[in-house]
């Protein structure tokens, strides 16, 4: 499993470089990771802080299952638990997310209002 | 029943000669071309499963085309009507026809010896549910075959899919075919909540069940709520379509937003319906794989209620990009949030029951590895784009394609491998083989990730979602190439799964269990699942009492044999499981699977606007299934039998404590969704387009509705007094309930002919704008509870005349009641709806 995810990244690594260094105008146009705009900019910075999130957290749960089937009795006796679950699985989470929802709710303010530029509100009356 | 005649069992007296042979022989499936007359769970659980795994390959081969056309750019493999075919086909196939069907087979195989039963409660509606999907779902595939698919991709927005821009049969196909395929969906729902709630051995509490059986009942019950929003909306668009109701046109009051509201309602609790059985897979896979006992039962359970409550909060994070208000965006953001935390609670617990025990690296247990590993990602990326900005970016590029595929085949198809590997022993003469197993995952782990996860970055980059191709100096050549040579890796995987399974998947006496697993599925069993019923007390009965399989075979428990000749099961309460009844059960039959291949021949007649035809088909429907019943519940030879223990239960139930009432209950909360949505159409539409609706002076022909109601009262009082007169039986006056029967049938059909004929008479049209089209669809809902019940009525008077309808054996006429008084109820809210909101809001 551990193999599976160094495979990933590293070729993710190397495709992101190839792609990186081959990169042309029409490419960067397009691309959410070459923000253009402040809003763009902002949700860019968005972009990095959760993926290192995800990172972090995705390593852990794999670290947790390795030391769940691999760990010395003290480890696998503390992971097996229901204190340990309810730490995990609502605790650590719950403080996590209400962060990442406020960060999100304060650039929401911040960027663009939810309607798109040249959407009007939903159609309206149109007898 | 106490204590004390619990614990007579396991009876060691011998037991009588030809007991076994006499439940073998009630028990035997047909053989020869009668095969197909089969019902029995064993069997129609094995041809639905594989049935949804030859989907699966179906779609599957479709996205490896998919796969080849997107693997170089400006790539001309295919043209671009057939890729929107390919990439819509492969969508709805995917969910309708593989995704959730599978989990409902795996439930229909499963829970029956899972949780003590002989069979579900209704093995024909089985057979029925089973037959109409594999029917109605080949032809839907074969529509790909003529060029005849639809195109707008698996959900369908309006108005691209509406007459003016997709004018072809294909859209027709979808809205019929798919909501045919959802109905048969609801149908394997029922019997599978009756099945979980009322089939239990004696003594499996609400709180012993296995996780497995606790997921099904949450999975069937929001399977209820949900999938009624996508009948309407499939409805709605087709009466759209075909008869210029303009529900999503927004010249006429219409709009196409409604039917993304609706689809998504749908929607996303569609996909924690594929999620949380294979969930639950996971929970019965990983104490047997690890020797120990799931860690937080309890709060597994409560995470998975948690689940099915959140899944119906969230629709709207499918629509961020759709111009709502912020506070809007903010709350289903937070909601969608909320949604992954009982999910993570259930990944902890799995790692602690991994911690608990020590895990044998059978395949069963890669598979869940490697679920663990993808569904843990595929959660990441969905907190993601629940976050509103980042889905600005994110929302309709390959990015979600990324996102999606790792939660539905991490969440489930990965789930559903190990659940294959598990339980082919329970079901099967042979195991599969662990080395090519071994070989298969690692060749569907490792393709899977290749392919899907750089698509996180393509999407990054920017390429949208449904492009059938790219210019090269997009720079998105070499990711994709990557994706498709991973996509085919994962291939040789499914395809390595499948040679074994053709190889070595035998119906018959199973194998047995070689996992040493802790519940009931492994007990010894044949077709009659386990021989005798045994009591239960822990949530792993195998290993806290080492000796019950030898008892459970040796016949000494409860049931051992058949109690009164037929095939039969025993009831249970729902809650603490004490035995209630014994339910006799229906033999094989012709009936369902000419019913259901009528349902499907009259949807896709439909669809070829063949309407003479189709009605043809639905008639032989009909009569099938009244032929089904007719020989439902027969005379039971004694009023009571003795199940061992000194046991002694009735053979048959009436009222609220039977299983009929339960099923049509259920169905009844089904409508209920049914008719929400509409309600729920119904205002969105007057928020959207009050101008459409009519002043309170327009409204003039409300007298029409004091008398449509008046009648709809008339009809119900009319029912119950015929309901009083079953009940007191007098011998001497057997025509008064006939009479009232047919009076109470005929002002409740005469009512809602009035309230069309009122609308008519008024000069509304249902095309003029969405007003008008909704006050019609009410009526036509209401229609949709008045014919069925006009059906039975009749079918229920002539039992009534056979004699085999009384006091006691009345089942057949307390679901007529049930339904009818039903849509007596939506008669009256129709009119209040029709004729009292205009006066309100005016």
């Amino acid at each position: 499993m551990a193999l599976g995810l160094r495979l990933d990244w590293r070729v993710a690594a190397l495709l992101g470089f190839a792609v990186f260094g081959n990169a042309t105008e029409a490419w960067c146009n397009q691309s959410a990771l070459h923000p253009a705009s402040d809003a763009a900019e902002r949700i860019f910075n968005l972009i990095v802080v959760m993926t290192a999130g995800a990172v972090v957290i995705q390593l852990l749960v794999i670290g947790l299952v390795i030391a769940g089937v691999y760990g010395n009795w003290r480890w696998r006796h503390r992971i097996a638990s229901v204190r340990f679950v309810f730490a995990m699985g609502v605790i650590f989470p719950t403080v996590i997310l209400t962060a990442l929802l406020v960060y999100g709710l304060l650039l929401m303010r911040d960027g663009h209002s939810g309607a798109l530029p040249g959407h009007d509100a939903a159609p309206m009356d149109t007898t | 029943m106490t204590n004390t005649d619990l614990l007579k069992l396991p009876n060691s007296a011998p037991r009588p000669a030809g007991e076994l042979e006499a439940l073998e022989r009630i028990w035997s499936t047909p053989t020869g071309f009668r095969r197909l007359t089969a019902i029995n769970n064993n069997i129609i659980g094995v041809y639905y499963i594989a049935t949804a795994l030859a989907f699966f390959v179906f779609a599957g081969v479709l996205a490896a085309i998919m796969r080849a056309q997107l693997a170089v750019p400006d790539n001309t493999l295919v043209s671009p009507d057939v890729y929107n075919q390919l990439m819509t086909m492969h969508g709805t196939v995917m969910m309708f026809l593989f995704a959730v069907p599978a989990v409902e087979a795996a439930g229909v195989l499963l829970l029956p010896q899972m949780l003590g039963a002989r069979d579900l409660p209704f093995p024909r509606l089985s057979a029925y549910a089973f037959w109409a999907y594999a029917i109605g779902g080949t032809i839907f595939c074969s529509s790909l075959l003529f060029g005849l698919s639809p195109a707008g991709g698996w959900f369908m927005y309006p108005p691209l899919t509406s007459s003016s821009f997709s004018s072809g049969i294909g859209a027709d196909f979808w809205l019929l075919g798919i909501g045919f395929i959802e109905i048969s969906a609801i149908a394997g729902a029922i019997e599978i909540i009756v099945g979980v709630l009322r089939t239990r051995a004696p003594g499996m509490t609400i709180g012993k069940m296995p996780v497995f059986a606790w997921t099904m009942l949450i999975f069937a019950g929001m399977v209820i709520f949900a999938f009624p929003a996508i009948i309407l909306a499939t409805l709605l668009l087709e009466l759209e379509r075909a008869f210029g109701w303009p529900f999503f046109i927004s010249d006429r009051g219409g709009d196409p937003l409604l039917w993304q509201h609706l689809f998504w309602f749908f929607g996303h609790p569609e996909v924690y319906v594929i999620f949380l059985p294979a969930a639950g897979m996971v929970s019965m896979i990983l104490p047997s794989m690890t020797q120990s006992p799931l860690v937080a039962y309890n709060i597994i359970v409560v995470a998975l209620i948690a689940t099915g409550f959140f899944s119906f909060g969230l629709w709207v994070h499918h629509m961020f990009t759709t111009g709502l208000p912020n506070l809007s965006l903010g709350f289903f953001s937070a909601a969608s949030m909320a949604v992954s935390l009982p999910s993570g609670v259930q990944v902890f617990a799995w790692i602690a029951t991994i911690a608990n025990g020590k895990l044998r690296f059978h395949t069963p247990a890669l598979f869940v590895l490697g679920f663990l590993f993808i569904f843990t990602l595929g959660g990441l990326t969905g907190v993601m784009v629940a976050m509103v900005p980042f889905d600005w970016q994110a929302h309709d590029t390959y990015f979600v394609v990324a996102h999606l595929h790792y939660v539905l085949i991490g969440g489930m198809v990965f789930p559903l491998f190990a659940a294959i590997y598990y339980w082919t022993p329970a079901f099967s003469r042979k195991a599969l083989d662990e080395r090519l197993g071994k070989i298969a995952f690692w060749l569907m782990f490792i393709g899977f990730n290749l392919a899907f996860f750089i698509m996180h970055l393509t999407g990054l980059w920017g390429m949208p979602r449904r492009v059938y191709t790219y210019k090269s100096e997009m720079g998105w050549g070499l990711p994709n190439l990557v994706s498709t040579i991973g996509a085919y890796i994962f291939a040789a995987g499914v395809a390595i799964v499948l040679f074994d399974l053709i190889r070595k998947f035998r119906i018959g006496y199973p194998r047995g269990n070689v996992w040493s697993a802790g519940t009931l599925e492994w007990l010894p069993n044949g077709n009659y699942s386990a021989r005798s019923v045994p009591i239960i007390r822990h949530h792993n009965p195998l290993w806290s009492d080492p000796a019950l399989s030898r008892h459970v075979e040796e016949g000494r428990y409860y049931l051992p044999g058949t109690a009164t000749g037929y095939r039969e099961t025993i009831v249970t309460s729902p809650v603490e499981a004490v035995p209630q009844y014994v339910m006799i059960m229906p033999q094989p039959s012709w009936a369902p699977m000419i019913a259901a291949a009528g349902t499907a021949a009259f949807f896709i007649l439909l669809t070829f606007k063949l309407v003479g035809l189709a009605l043809f088909a639905g008639a032989i429907a009909v009569i099938a299934m009244i032929r089904w019943g007719w020989d439902l519940e027969p005379k039971p030879p004694f009023a009571e039998v003795d199940i061992g223990g000194g046991l002694r239960l009735p053979t048959y139930m009436s009222g609220p404590r039977s299983h009929s009432w339960w099923a049509v209950s259920i169905l009844l909360l089904a409508a209920a969704a049914l008719y929400l949505s509409y309600v729920f159409s119904y205002l969105y539409l007057w928020t959207v387009a009050p101008g459409v609706w009519p002043s309170a002076a327009d409204v003039s022909y409300g007298s029409f509705a004091a008398l449509c109601a008046a009648l709809f009262i008339f009809a119900s009082v009319g029912m119950l007094l015929a309901s009083h007169t079953l009940r007191i039986a007098h011998r001497s006056r057997q025509w008064i309930f006939p009479v009232l029967v047919i009076g109470s049938l005929a002002a409740l059909s005469v009512g809602l002919v009035l309230e069309v004929y009122g609308h008519w008479s008024a000069g509304l049209r249902p095309t003029i704008n969405s007003f008008a089209a909704l006050t019609y669809t009410a009526s036509l809902l209401q229609g949709m509870l008045v014919a069925p019940a006009l059906v039975i009525g009749v079918y229920s008077l002539a039992r009534y005349a056979r004699g085999d309808l009384d006091s006691n054996r009345r089942a057949a006429f307390d679901v007529t009641h049930l339904l009818f008084q039903a849509a007596v109820v939506e008669g009256l809210f129709n009119q209040l709806l029709v004729y009292g909101f205009p006066h309100v809001v005016r």
